[in-house]
């Protein structure tokens, strides 16, 4: 992504009755891309979203779109239009007057706005729901209807909170693929906000991680799921095993009572280190060749996979979580082999 | 439906106080009892064609109409900024709005008689003001003013719940596709506030229509309404046909205002109290 930015967070706070939201938001948004919002309820991803759209002002720090400052202009005179979560579509209209809305208001001509709307009828696939009343339409329907209404005022940016939320697993999958085609089709930015860490790194150019009113880590999904910053996105991104460790030197840490070679450095001696490493990315192994060993407390199918739980037997009473194809029984003694570049040792006491 | 006994003793109680004098009412206005026996006839519907009982009508109909229009006018702006964000103490409001209501509707009345008295209290304040003092009453506007200040709740409160209850997500949702406050309440906020209205405005233009109470206390005895007509026939002239044949024509009436609200309630997608 090497566009030039479109909008610019800089610094921004916000607080409400007192309890503070966000704080020191600091990202920049290039165009054409592709940003997601990630982070547990109540972690300031929405509050991010509704600065950007004008329904919240920031306590502190400034809002550029494209070098201008829009702390101040109100919803209605900015280039941006809104998914709502719960497609807050207007119930007295039908779908042609709830995606004309924003076009009748331009004051375009009429043949301009039936063009324009019959366009994005067919770009969501409701061409012949023009006339329906949008009590009737099922929830993916009135979700594309929303993404319609909002698109056809042709956004610099659309903002997307939660839009997928209230559909079923199957539908959600299908039109994760069908906004990112929309997106990539259109050339529009779009910030996607979202608790789905899977729907985050299936769509997303760059996902923001937030919890607590702060930026945990921005990157590429790949950066985000393999290189976590800390121990939350570790854990909020997929599953996680988080142990204590000591890192002694470049490439040298010890957890679960062995010393491990490892592609981290820049340390002090000896400091005291979070080590996560992916469930998947543990090796089950014969006793003799595991670089650990530990009993199996328990064995679940996953379809997949199988997930074992590890009772470590050499080191105390630490777990370890393993994503294998190949099953080990309950009780068994196995060994554990873990690479280098799979042990990711992060600093202690970032999250809050 | 299983337990419909449960229903049982009401439907006997609708029978007995709604159905039969329906139909009692219906029996008398077009019947004559002679000394031959009973006899049906159409005399006293005729008799209501006479120019004075049309006029009494018809100016039942326009007190109502401007009572209700004001009631609007006055009811619409309070119950929008009621449901707003920003009033504190909502409920505060919405109480002192209801308490009037709790009162008997006979006692209130009578307390405007004495307020606008010719050396009434509203008087005084005017004359220690000098401003000039106001006589309205026995008149016309005394019962409008009577009748708003009755019937204002019944318009308020069907509105306010109509409005408090509109997700504010479409209000950004307007904004947010262009629309100016202004814009914002002429697309959004007016049309899917118009079930309450049209509650609003059945629920106060029926009783005002209807009302003996209110034009006979501030309207004095020589003014004259539909519903005074009405009582007039039972109580003093002892014309129960004519009597009846007027209730008739009344609920007409009202059935006929009734279906052209809920004609358009319907097409607004509903709501309302009613």
């Amino acid at each position: 992504m090497t566009n030039e930015p479109i909008l610019k967070l800089d610094n921004i706070s916000k607080s409400f009755d007192g309890t503070s939201a966000l704080r020191s938001i600091n990202l920049t948004i290039r165009k054409n891309e592709f940003v997601t919002l990630l982070g547990p309820s109540g972690c300031g991803k929405t509050t991010t979203l509704r600065i950007i759209g004008g329904f919240e002002e920031a306590d502190q720090g400034d809002l550029f779109f494209e070098d201008k400052n829009i702390n101040h202009l109100p919803a209605y005179k900015r280039k941006v239009n809104t998914v709502f979560q719960r497609y807050a579509l207007f119930p007295h209209m039908d779908v042609f007057d709830n995606i004309a809305f924003g076009l009748k208001i331009k004051k375009l001509s009429k043949l301009a706005i039936e063009e324009k709307v019959m366009y994005m009828l067919k770009l969501v696939d409701l061409e012949t729901f023009g006339k329906r009343s949008v009590k009737t339409l099922s929830g993916g329907q009135q979700q594309r209807v929303a993404i319609a209404r909002a698109l056809v005022n042709e956004p610099e940016i659309l903002l997307l909170d939660e839009p997928l939320g209230a559909l079923d697993l199957k539908l959600r999958k299908g039109m994760q693929l069908e906004l990112k085609n929309i997106q990539q089709k259109l050339g529009i930015t779009f910030v996607y906000v979202t608790h789905d860490q899977e729907e985050a790194l299936t769509m997303s150019d760059t996902i923001v991680v937030m919890n607590k009113g702060l930026i945990q880590q921005i990157g590429t999904p790949q950066d985000i799921y393999n290189e976590p910053e800390n121990a939350f996105v570790a854990n909020f991104i997929g599953e996680s095993n988080i142990v204590d460790g000591i890192m002694h030197n470049d490439y040298k840490v010890t957890f679960l009572g062995r010393l491990f070679d490892c592609v981290d450095k820049g340390f002090t001696e000896n400091e005291s280190v979070d080590v996560v490493i992916r469930p998947e990315d543990i090796k089950i192994t014969k006793a003799e060749d595991g670089m650990i060993r530990g009993r199996v407390k328990s064995t679940t199918f996953k379809g997949v996979h199988y997930e074992m739980m590890i009772e470590g037997v050499v080191a105390g009473d630490a777990e370890m979580m393993v994503h294998s194809t190949l099953m080990a029984e309950k009780g068994a003694i196995v060994g554990l082999g873990i690479d280098p570049f799979n042990i990711h040792i992060m600093k202690k006491g970032l999250v809050e | 439906m299983k337990r419909q006994w449960i229903a049982y003793p009401y439907a006997v109680w609708m029978v007995i106080f709604i159905v039969v004098p329906l139909f009692l009412i219906l029996f008398f206005s077009v019947t004559e009892t002679t000394s031959e026996g009973i006899s049906f006839t159409t005399r006293h519907f005729q008799k209501f064609l006479d120019p004075i009982y049309i006029d009494v009508l018809v100016r039942s109909v326009l007190l109502a109409l401007y009572s209700t229009i004001i009631c609007l006018l006055l009811g619409y702006p309070f119950a929008l900024v009621l449901a707003g964000k920003s009033f504190k103490r909502k409920n505060v409001i919405v109480m002192l709005t209801v308490i009037p209501m709790w009162m008997n509707f006979l006692l209130r009345t009578y307390s405007w008689m004495t307020l606008l008295e010719r050396n009434g209290p509203l008087n005084s304040i005017l004359s220690a003001l000098s401003l000039p003092n106001l006589n309205i009453l026995y008149t016309e506007s005394a019962v409008v003013l009577g009748m708003v200040y009755n019937f204002l709740p019944f318009m308020i409160l069907p509105i306010y719940s109509v409005v408090s209850r509109l997700d504010d997500s479409l209000v950004e949702a307007a904004q947010d596709l262009g629309s100016n406050e202004l814009t914002v309440f002429k697309r959004v906020i007016l049309p899917l506030s118009l079930p309450g209205v049209l509650s609003g405005i059945t629920m106060v233009f029926m009783p005002a229509v209807t009302t003996f109470v209110i034009s006979r206390l501030l309207g004095g005895a020589q003014f004259m309404l539909i519903g005074n007509l009405i009582e007039r026939q039972f109580l003093s002239s002892g014309d129960w046909g004519f009597g009846s044949a007027l209730s008739i024509i009344l609920m007409l009436i009202i059935l006929l205002s009734m279906g052209v609200m809920s004609k358009y309630e319907r097409e607004y997608g509903g709501g309302g109290l009613l």
